[in-house]
């Protein structure tokens, strides 16, 4: 294929793929409340159940409750999540991360969980993560890259061996 | 999301067995498809450039997890598949390059979530946003399962070179 037809194609696909980005920003995933509609409208979500991912800022394990903020299209909302299992309170530190399924209550400042699901218990996670994602990247890269020459001054890959 | 070293063992082994059975998978097509079994983490460019900042500049509505979906992932595939300059070569780029993306997608279905639910209301994006139950295996920060990744890598490697 001529080169600057692929070069074409490729523009329109990278602008097809911002589109598609603006699309998902912009559709609605939820049938629960989300942050945006908890911070927008507080008032209005009394008794509603939420589906909520948040970052922890704090936990009290006497009080059994977790300080949460969730990100929403108009800034960050701080809520505090009640009813929370002991098992979940002693492995949480600040900096994680705490999927909330519960009930909002009258101002949306409290959410009483009904189940809770840590997907990082603090730092330490999220560096074992990064850290093995990062790994998985160079595997991946160094792979391609025996089998693939980049022949940049043309924007292609290039089988090794066979020129 | 499990982490991206599981995903790509994982794409590693299931190209590598596809390989057995069809003709033209050999190890140039499992490392594109190991390649395309990051694509959809691409999201994470999020952590550089947030979303919140692209839509303000923009303007508009915003979000990179677009890419960690089934229509970021055709999307991204096709993109990829233009970097290669034959029509067959082109061909067999976005076939290796969606099968990595869609393992992906695929692999990270059955994760944990607090509502019983998966989270394919977003991984199915631009489809209708249908969310089955899930059997709640895993979350990302869970050591065990780049274990059970390398174990099948490893497990498919060794029938592989005795296939040779």
């Amino acid at each position: 294929m001529d080169d600057r037809y692929r070069v074409v194609g490729i523009v329109a696909l990278v602008f097809a793929t911002g589109v598609l980005c603006v699309g998902f920003g912009a559709a609605d995933h939820w049938t629960t409340p989300t942050p945006t509609e908890l911070a927008t409208d507080p008032g209005a979500h009394d008794g509603d159940r939420a589906m909520l991912f948040g970052e922890v800022q704090g936990v009290d394990r006497d009080a059994g409750t977790v300080d949460v903020t969730l990100g929403t299209d108009v800034g960050s909302l701080e809520i505090a999540v009640s009813d929370v299992e002991p098992s979940t309170l002693a492995a949480l530190e600040p900096g994680g991360s705490l999927q909330i399924y519960g009930t909002v209550d009258a101002d949306s400042t409290v959410v009483a969980a009904e189940r809770t699901v840590i997907d990082y218990r603090g730092p330490a996670d999220y560096r074992y993560v990064y850290g093995t994602s990062f790994l998985g990247a160079v595997l991946a890269i160094v792979a391609f890259v025996r089998h693939w020459r980049i022949d940049v001054r043309r924007l292609r890959f290039l089988p090794r061996g066979e020129e | 999301m499990a982490e991206l070293l599981t995903h790509v063992l994982v794409a590693y082994g299931l190209f590598t067995a596809l390989g057995w059975y069809v003709d033209w998978i050999d190890e140039r097509w499992v490392a594109v498809a190991m390649v395309g079994s990051i694509l959809p983490d691409l999201s994470r460019i999020d952590l550089v450039l947030s979303s919140d900042r692209v839509a303000a500049l923009l303007g508009v509505s915003f979000d990179w997890g677009g890419l960690h979906t089934v229509g970021g992932a055709v999307l991204l595939s096709a993109i990829g598949a233009l970097l290669f300059s034959t029509a067959r070569t082109q061909r067999r780029a976005f076939l290796a390059l969606l099968g990595g993306a869609l393992s992906h997608l695929v692999v990270d279905v059955p994760q944990a979530y607090a509502d019983g639910l998966a989270l394919t209301n977003r991984y199915l994006y631009p489809l209708p946003p249908w969310r089955p139950p899930t059997p709640g295996w895993y979350v990302s920060a869970d050591r065990w399962v780049v274990v059970v990744a390398f174990a099948f890598a490893v497990l498919v490697y060794a029938l592989d070179r005795r296939r040779r």
